[in-house]
């Protein structure tokens, strides 16, 4: 399969189809002489900002030191928890399983409900 | 990168727009006519009760100061222009001003009589447009 | 049945969300100072958006997915993230354009100046996004917004020579202010063709779970849709060309737009267009605002549903706050609605290119449409209209910025 054109960029969704983000990198392993092999799926956070450039990329470490979820590593899916690939990459676990949602989670808790009237409509 | 292109591109545009040149002589009569036109028109739907007697005394101020600005614009760009156009611009700027003041009152015959004033004030600055055709 | 109320909503979009402030404030200038010699530009951009509406509906219809999602798939992230700042950035203005409309169009009504007007504009608009239901927002709006159909009894009322409009449906040149004619029809193309109306169109069908049997259906409403709007944005400028083209007028402030109904329809003309456009820069607004949350939303891979609570997508709802609060800014320090109106639409205008080419590429991609993919006539309408918007703002937007 091509990585490229039929991983990368690719919507994904949950287990209950519930989109919790792009594939927004792949992350590879070598080992010693075998073939190198795709291990994860990194979504959001540094491996976004790192294709727009280096600049973006420390910028979001300044802002995300002080701001948002605190969240140890970049978010990482591997790929056994992959279900299959289509227009969507879906997988077999739920969104409650990654931190993927951790940005989402944040702002609802911490902005959102505070205005009136964010929880209906 | 490219975003930076665009951001240059913005900015060759505002950097541009700091530097205009000078309108024509043309330009400016023509301006005059314009925002005495407006006046007039303005003046005209007051008199049907189609607008407000706030936003007509507005653009007739709004009117009168362009008309004057404009007057001022032409002595720079041709000292040479008649004298007669500079009367008219000046009766034209005048008209405006009284009709600001009488829209207030609600006194209609004399805006009327003013707006006559306007129009024969146009007719002259019209003129003078032409004539630069 | 669904698809007959379908059909009647999407009509009441395209003809009561037609005109906004761009499209009236280009078409209007256009009449006051060419009369009726512009109208050939109006049509084109038209034409050129019923065209590009359809595709994008097509393509949500076919692929079940929204214009910014196929973008990101297919072009990659560093792609998308360069048409989404160009878009963007342009989308951004054109809001702040419309707020300032709306609050204009306030002023006019009461008297009260109109930066005094911007906060609780933006605060309406935010909170009809912030409770009510996708088709409620976007319906209301565009119900309202015929209203706007007062430009179409004007022009009649006027009574044009419909030989000479006829005849101006064929592009020609003046013989003098050149410059001034190309930057308008730059500027009335860029109101025409706006890369916003895409992306919120196809979301629409997205969220609506168009499939391939919407396709004939989209396809009349694009069409038809977009060119009865567009028939109402040459009613604008007849109405230009035969009241404030006789009285001398150029409109170089807002001001002097708003006497353009009072010589057709004296009484009530001039409450008329204060509420045309009130209506019409409304359903614009909130149109930009989702469609900009849309484009940052669907790239990233975020929730987008406007259709659910705030709670349940709260970095897209977050996303349409902070936008709508930030385009109120600038108007509230004074800056002038129709001077960010005359920008944005001449930058639209020269950022098509980079909106639109690759969306034609999607257009022809068998991975997305299928069988349903453009013809030649689709592919050649919109790219001719493109190309000539774009040599003519590379010509005329340097010019018109040089020559004052």
């Amino acid at each position: 399969m091509d990585l490229v054109r039929d991983v990368l960029d690719k919507r994904l969704l949950d287990r209950d189809d519930t989109i919790i983000g792009r594939v927004d990198g792949l992350i590879i392993e070598v080992h010693g002489d075998s073939q190198p092999r795709v291990t994860h799926l990194s979504v959001g956070g540094p491996a976004v900002f790192a294709r727009i450039g280096n600049w973006a990329a420390s910028l979001a470490k300044l802002l995300g030191a002080h701001w948002g979820p605190k969240r140890g590593a970049p978010v990482r899916i591997a790929w056994s928890d992959i279900d299959h690939f289509g227009r969507n990459v879906k997988l077999t676990i739920s969104c409650e399983d990654t931190e993927a949602m951790a940005w989402e989670d944040w702002i609802g808790e911490h902005i959102i409900s505070r205005i009136p009237g964010g929880g209906s409509k | 990168m490219k975003v930076g292109h665009a951001a240059a591109l913005v900015s060759v545009l505002v950097f541009f727009a700091g530097c205009t040149k000078p309108p024509s002589e043309k330009d400016v009569v023509d301006s005059m006519v314009s925002w005495i036109g407006t006046g007039d028109m303005a003046t005209q739907a007051w008199l049907n009760h189609t607008t407000f007697d706030k936003y007509t005394r507005e653009i007739l101020e709004l009117s009168s100061k362009r008309l004057g600005d404009q007057s001022d614009q032409l002595k720079e760009v041709a000292p040479a222009h008649s004298a007669s156009l500079d009367s008219a611009a000046t009766s034209a700027k005048r008209a405006m001003t009284s009709i600001a003041r009488l829209v207030a009152a609600n006194d209609a015959p004399d805006v009327r009589a003013q707006l006559d004033s306007l129009r024969s004030a146009k007719k002259i600055v019209l003129a003078a447009s032409d004539s630069l055709e | 049945m669904k698809k007959i109320l379908q059909l009647a909503l999407g009509l009441l979009t395209g003809i009561g969300g037609f005109l906004e402030i761009g499209s009236i404030t280009t078409a209007a200038q256009a009449g006051a100072s060419f009369g009726f010699q512009l109208i050939w530009a109006i049509a084109l951009g038209t034409i050129c958006l019923g065209f590009l509406v359809e595709m994008s509906g097509r393509l949500s219809a076919v692929s079940k997915q929204t214009v910014v999602d196929a973008l990101r798939s297919r072009f990659g992230f560093r792609f998308y993230i360069v048409v989404l700042a160009i878009v963007a950035a342009v989308s951004f203005l054109v809001l702040i354009a419309e707020l300032g409309g709306i609050a204009l169009s306030l002023q006019m009504l009461t008297g009260v100046g109109f930066p005094w007007w911007v906060v609780p504009v933006a605060f309406f608009i935010w909170v009809m996004l912030w409770k009510l239901k996708l088709d409620l927002v976007e319906n209301g709006a565009s119900a309202l917004g015929l209203v706007t159909i007062c430009f179409v009894v004007a022009a009649f009322r006027l009574h044009p020579h419909w030989g000479s409009v006829a005849h101006s449906f064929v592009p020609s040149l003046p013989t003098d202010n050149r410059a001034k004619y190309g930057f308008l029809a730059v500027s009335i193309l860029g109101a025409s063709i706006t890369p916003y109306l895409m992306f919120f169109y196809s979301s629409g069908a997205v969220e609506d779970e168009w499939d391939e049997s919407y396709i004939p259906i989209n396809r009349f409403i694009a069409g038809s849709g977009m060119s009865v709007g567009g028939l109402f944005s040459i009613a604008v400028l007849i109405a230009a060309a035969l009241t404030l083209r006789p009285a001398g007028i150029n409109i170089e402030k807002f001001e002097q737009s708003a006497l353009l109904l009072t010589g057709a329809l004296p009484r009530w003309g001039f409450v008329l267009f204060a509420l045309s456009l009130a209506f019409g820069c409304l359903g614009a607004a909130l149109e930009i605002s989702l469609a900009l949350s849309y484009m940052f939303a669907q790239g990233l891979g975020w929730n987008w549903s406007e259709n659910e609570p705030a709670q349940r997508d709260a970095r897209f709802s977050l996303l349409y706050t902070i936008m709508i609060a930030l385009a109120a800014i600038p108007l509230l320090f004074g800056v002038d609605p129709i001077q960010v109106t005359m920008i944005s639409m001449a930058l639209t205008a020269a950022s098509l290119p980079f909106s639109i080419v690759p969306f034609l590429f999607l257009m022809n991609d068998k991975e997305f449409c299928g069988e349903h993919r453009n013809g030649w006539v689709s592919n050649s309408v919109v790219v001719i209209v493109i190309v000539i918007a774009f040599v003519l703002s590379v010509i005329a937007i340097p010019l018109q910025v040089m020559g004052g």
